[in-house]
């Protein structure tokens, strides 16, 4: 396993091992060992090295004159030997917070027109292209591109409320640092229906606000005159759920006399891997799978192209888990009881039918889902075991049952990878708590070459801290509120990020 | 040393939207929607816009009112939700008021029946008795009933179907009304009550209803 | 007693003719209409609702219902009444519907697993009733479709 890599600040003791990683990176444009000492003892300059044991594996140098709002990328060279490890990227945030650290504004840097891989890095951070440096890079004559990125004179303190099914959620952001993300679920008072109950969980949403609140603001150390922004989610979900969440953001954004936006629950799930590594690199797929959704998404950018690539035709996954759990006597919620049943069942006893897996059906519906065919499936199973008599070994059923659904969700995901060369995948939702699926996602991207994300499960399950990020992203991007006119939608498109 | 004068923001949605500001026995400014299906998209604007009539800053508001039902439930929510949070903004008193009470304290103000009518001498009003009813879904009504002189409710609020309540009510000489709730009259009713204001929970008087359902066969 | 009037009865063969089905009950329907569905898990009450919808032109694709119990669809003209899909199946009372506060005068209301549940909502609706093949063998449905009231008896 490789060692763990750290940063820490060069000194000209390091500048043998940075000549070496120069000469070996940029071979016939190298600095020369005195242009190195000189940067390095540079008094307005900050240089890092990146280790792996004992071993410099890369640096980085920034510069940044005393009282300038201007900062300069002056260099970054990873090893050959080193590279697809986050190297690069750990370099990226060192440098931009020391940026930010010393006051600066912006940050500029020259690539050569030919090095995608690293336009592409810095791109993820925030920059673009400004100009040309016309066959700046000799002896061979390359341009470089020079590439920009504003940082942003303060991170907006956004407070978000989600209210869109049985959870009441609020969080706060600042930026993309996550200061607050506070549940209350009514969970429990679904728990004998089988299933959310819509009138019970809106009423739980009104009694949670006020404590809910609360709690966020002492977890953040914030007071209310701090924040910002309000975030809510109008939609999809469950309309008078929803309801509640819009009354309460609504009446917050007018008593502080903030903007409010009204921001999309399903992209809020893909939007929450920012509060984990602070940029989310795009394009991504996202497979979001919960109670109530099971949707695959084509990210190219969070805030202006976000694509259904499918999403069920009928039940969502987690609604398939519950009902088959109740087929199966075992109680709700689903997910975790079919899990517990499954731990010494056979995935192989029985072969159940993963829906529209066709080849007659890759026209129409390749990337949509479909558990209708099976759920019924298990229940005829068990109805014709019990009408006979027989025994019905449950634990191979929920395995043969989990293994269809697993399957199927993976299978559509990895495919959609593949076909839209997309070598990334996120995950997001509630039934991510199931660890069968985080274990075949995992094992068949590894096999794809295809970069797994998987959020911590408090950011996966439904919660406000994603709200508030998205709505902090939109504020960052210096889009305008949503007004107060936006009502609850239940069947909100994921295509429409903010509402109006 | 000033004392800051008494802005009380009334919210009811029990029927449609309505949003008043009162001060001193005043309104200030009131928006009133009539839909009762849209009271999460009216909400936010009304509350904006009475504000801004009556050029008042939010900063100004001392005290927030709420109409508590009894309301079919969805659109209720919306209303208390939004008080709730507007009171938690500003760091205001929460006070809440029986939404019926407010029908009642309206109908006898606009029918020359006030609550505090000095040196009033007619019995025949003091014992004549109001009968509020808002309608409750399920082919049931939500009600109550009021005297005017003091003003006070003397029955309910319940839920009974027609049929039932004109049993309840018998024979006794009753008055009704065709009076719908106001912001104004949330406020005024909340200046008359005493701690019965503290309690702004939401009335539903029926349980959530939800049974457990049992299971669906695949066969038959 | 109530009769009512047949407007289909018929053999559903697969899952495009139910879509087929859907499709050409919608255009009798207006602002107010309720359709309720019934028929055993699986049955293609789902699917015939997404043929219905697909012919009113909706905002959003229609997917089981099951966990909201009720999804609102507005149309591409929003001047026309939305479909509101409700799925009975976790209701226990007829009771939990009435508290979704749905607007049944301004709508169509499609309601799957909802015999029992609409009972006293409206004077005029459709029955669509759903039989499968219970011994597994042919995928090939029985569908009746009945109206009650006064609005059907003319058809």
């Amino acid at each position: 396993m490789p060692a763990e890599i750290k940063l820490r600040q060069a000194s000209v003791h390091d500048l043998a091992a940075i000549m070496q990683i120069e000469r070996e990176c940029f071979v016939r444009d190298a600095w020369s060992e005195q242009n190195m000492l000189d940067e390095l003892a540079a008094p307005h300059t900050f240089y890092l090295v990146a280790e792996m044991g004992e071993r410099i594996v890369g640096y980085a140098g920034l510069s940044n004159l005393a009282g300038s709002a201007q900062a300069d990328i002056q260099t970054i060279a990873v090893s050959p030997d080193s590279r697809g490890l986050g190297i690069g990227r750990k370099i990226m945030f060192a440098l931009t917070a020391e940026a930010k650290a010393r006051g600066a504004r912006e940050i500029l840097l020259e690539v050569r027109a030919d090095n995608t891989v690293a336009q592409k890095l810095y791109r993820v951070f925030g920059f673009k292209q400004i100009g040309i440096r016309k066959k700046y890079y000799q002896p061979d004559g390359v341009d470089a591109f020079v590439m920009k990125t504003e940082l942003p004179k303060k991170q907006p303190i956004v407070l978000g409320i989600e209210s869109s099914c049985d959870e009441t959620g609020v969080g706060i952001v600042r930026g993309n640092e996550l200061l607050a993300n506070v549940i209350s679920s009514s969970m429990d008072q679904h728990a004998r229906f089988g299933g959310v109950v819509p009138e019970i969980a809106a009423r739980a949403h009104l009694e949670a606000l006020q404590s809910t609140l609360d709690k966020a603001l002492t977890e953040a150390g914030i007071s209310l005159g701090d924040i910002d922004a309000i975030a809510v989610t109008n939609g999809p979900g469950l309309a008078g759920a929803l309801m509640v969440g819009i009354g309460a953001a609504k009446a917050l954004a007018v008593a502080l006399d903030k903007p409010i936006y009204a921001v999309n629950h399903l992209v809020g799930h893909v939007g929450v891997d920012l509060l984990e590594r602070g940029a989310l690199e795009t394009p991504t797929i996202a497979l979001l799978v919960s109670g109530g959704h099971t949707s695959l998404l084509l990210v190219n950018d969070l805030l202006d192209d976000v694509n259904l690539l499918g999403e069920t035709i009928d039940d969502a996954a987690g609604e398939a888990f519950d009902k088959v759990a109740r087929v199966l006597s075992l109680p709700y919620p689903g997910g975790p009881q079919i899990d517990k049943a499954a731990a010494t069942g056979n995935p192989k006893a029985i072969r159940f039918p993963r829906g529209l897996s066709l080849p007659k059906d890759m026209a129409e519906h390749r990337y949509d889902f479909s558990f209708s065919g099976l759920k019924t499936a298990v229940a005829r199973h068990v109805e014709l075991a019990a009408s006979r008599g027989e025994e019905i070994n449950i634990a191979d059923v929920a395995a043969s049952f989990r293994e269809a659904v697993v399957d199927v969700l993976v299978t559509k995901a990895i495919d959609a990878c593949l076909e839209h060369k997309v070598p990334r995948l996120l995950l997001g939702g509630g039934v991510i708590a199931n660890a069968r699926l985080r274990e075949v996602a995992a094992e068949r991207c590894a096999k794809h070459g295809i970069e797994l994300r998987i959020p911590a499960l408090s950011l996966c399950t439904d919660n406000g801290a994603m709200i508030a990020a998205l709505g902090a992203q939109l504020m960052m991007a210096g889009r305008a509120g949503s007004g107060l006119a936006f009502g609850a939608d239940s069947t909100l498109p994921v295509t429409q990020v903010q509402s109006r | 040393m000033t004392i800051k004068p008494n802005v009380a923001l009334a919210i009811d949605t029990s029927a449609g939207t309505t949003v008043a500001l009162v001060s001193g026995g005043r309104v200030l400014a009131q928006h009133d929607i009539e839909s009762n299906m849209s009271h999460a998209e009216s909400i936010g604007t009304a509350i904006e816009d009475v504000l801004a009539d009556a050029k008042i800053s939010a900063a100004e508001v001392t005290e927030v009112i709420a109409g508590r039902g009894p309301a079919p439930y969805t659109g209720l929510r919306v209303g208390l939700a939004a008080a709730t949070m507007f009171a938690a903004g500003r760091k205001l008193p929460l006070h809440g008021v029986v939404s019926l009470d407010a029908i009642a304290l309206r109908h006898f103000a606009e029918n020359g029946q006030s609550a505090k009518e000095p040196g009033t001498n007619d019995e025949r009003a003091a014992s004549r008795h109001l009968l509020v009813t808002t309608d409750a879904r399920r082919k049931e009504v939500f009600w109550a009933i009021y005297q005017a002189e003091p003003f006070a409710r003397i029955e309910g609020p319940a839920v009974n179907t027609p049929a039932d309540l004109e049993n309840i009510l018998g024979d006794r000489p009753i008055e009704i009304t065709t009076a719908k709730v106001s912001g104004e009259y949330i406020a005024k009713v909340a200046a008359l009550i005493g701690d019965e204001k503290l309690d702004s929970s939401a009335i539903y008087l029926r349980a959530p209803d939800a049974v457990p359902s049992p299971g669906k066969k695949v066969s038959g | 007693m109530s009769f009512g009037h047949t407007l289909f009865v018929g053999k559903v063969h697969d899952e495009q003719a139910m879509l087929q089905l859907g499709f050409s009950l919608a255009e009798k329907l207006q602002a107010g209409d309720l359709v309720v569905l019934t028929g055993p898990l699986g049955a293609g009450k789902t699917t015939f609702t997404r043929g219905l919808g697909s012919a009113l032109g909706l905002q959003g694709k229609v997917t089981s219902p099951t966990f909201v119990i009720a999804r609102t669809h507005k149309r591409n003209d929003p001047q026309l009444p939305a479909l509101v899909h409700v799925d009975a199946y976790r209701l226990g009372s007829p009771a939990e519907l009435d508290d979704l506060d749905i607007d049944f005068e301004n709508s169509i209301t499609v309601v799957e697993w909802g015999k029992g549940f609409t009972d006293g909502l409206t004077d005029n609706w459709l029955h669509v009733q759903i039989d499968r093949d219970h011994s597994g063998e042919s995928e090939t449905r029985e569908v009746e479709i009945i109206g009650f009231g006064d609005r059907w008896a003319a058809q």
